[in-house]
């Protein structure tokens, strides 16, 4: 029989999950910000990037604050 | 617009090296010296600190380990082995994690993985940092002395630490890019993911290292698949002005992680 995950390793997976989707929209934003040639459209598309890892990054410490608690 | 001051010393194998809180790329000045006799060593300052310019701070070790990533990029460099003291070796566990196709081998140096089992310094070390921001940069510098440095090294070392605040004061900090690092470091948390480090990892750390106390080291080398654990005696927090011996260890590990 199949051995069934723990809640906290699910949750440990949607964490990854989400993560994952971030690093993935941070860097969408920085070819996006690459491939625009004039300023400032492409410093606020540096900016975004970093702000969305910043702020994922504060989520996720939490996140794994709680679960490792 | 960001600019990272990085300087390369040496030729080798390229180790990257990343300072602690508010220190410049300069403070690893008794370790350069050791390691670019077979390595190439690369040093940086980090945002907002010495000579790097941003107009926005960096408030997580994410971010940092990614400025970290952008040196090598601007190094020409691949993939080198990661040197990360104190923050430094927070950023260090991060671009591991982040980029670990870069990083062939890691040293953390008086460091820890963050979360709620992190082992905590004491009441008294915690009001320091908070009281550190209204002190000025000599004062601040005078005041860290009990805290970062063992009670071996302040009762025969002196002149040492003397040379050490001499070169700390030389590169000023802005005090909003301490208290970003200040968050970073506080916001930090590997502890989970540590198992997920797959490059060689030696973990070093004073025994009396007031700041980071050294139950951090033993959670790291617990955590971390086939980490060394190497404690220094009597050693504080800032152990390479206590123990330039270990730069001789550290280089010895570097050359057998090829």
């Amino acid at each position: 029989m199949p051995a069934t995950p723990r809640i906290d390793e699910l949750l440990e997976a949607v964490i990854d999950g989400y993560e994952h989707v971030i690093r993935h929209a941070s860097e969408l934003q920085r070819t996006l910000a690459r491939g625009v040639p004039f300023e400032p459209v492409r410093s606020l598309l540096n900016a975004t990037a970093d702000l969305t890892r910043d702020i994922a990054a504060v989520q996720l410490s939490g996140a794994r604050w709680l679960l490792d608690s | 617009m960001t600019s990272l001051h990085w300087e390369s010393t040496g030729n080798g194998e390229p180790v990257l090296m990343i300072t602690g809180l508010g220190l410049s790329g300069g403070a690893w000045w008794r370790t350069v010296p050791v390691l670019s006799r077979s390595l190439r060593v690369i040093t940086f300052d980090n945002r907002g600190v010495g000579r790097s310019r941003a107009r926005l701070h960096s408030y997580t070790t994410e971010a940092m380990a990614d400025d970290a990533a952008s040196v090598l990029d601007a190094a020409g460099v691949e993939r080198a082995h990661v040197y990360g003291f104190s923050l430094g070796g927070m950023v260090a566990q991060q671009l591991a994690l982040r980029h670990r196709e870069r990083v062939r081998s890691i040293v953390l140096g008086a460091t820890q993985a963050g979360g709620p089992r992190a082992v905590r310094p004491s009441p008294e070390v915690i009001a320091f940092f908070r009281r550190r921001s209204s002190l000025s940069a000599e004062d601040a510098a005078s005041a860290s002395v009990p805290f970062n440095y063992g009670p071996i090294c302040r009762r025969h070392h002196g002149d040492r630490i003397a040379e050490d605040i001499r070169r700390r004061l030389e590169h000023p900090f802005p005090e909003q890019a301490y208290r970003a690092q200040m968050v970073a470091a506080a916001l930090h948390n590997c502890h989970r993911r540590l198992e997920r480090i797959e490059a060689p990892t030696l973990v070093v750390h004073g025994s009396e290292d007031r700041v980071v106390p050294v139950g951090n080291a033993e959670i790291l080398a617990e955590r971390i698949p086939h980490a060394e654990l190497r404690i220094l005696e009597q050693a504080g927090h800032l152990y390479c002005t206590e123990r330039p011996d270990v730069d001789e260890a550290v280089v010895r590990f570097l050359q057998e992680a090829r």
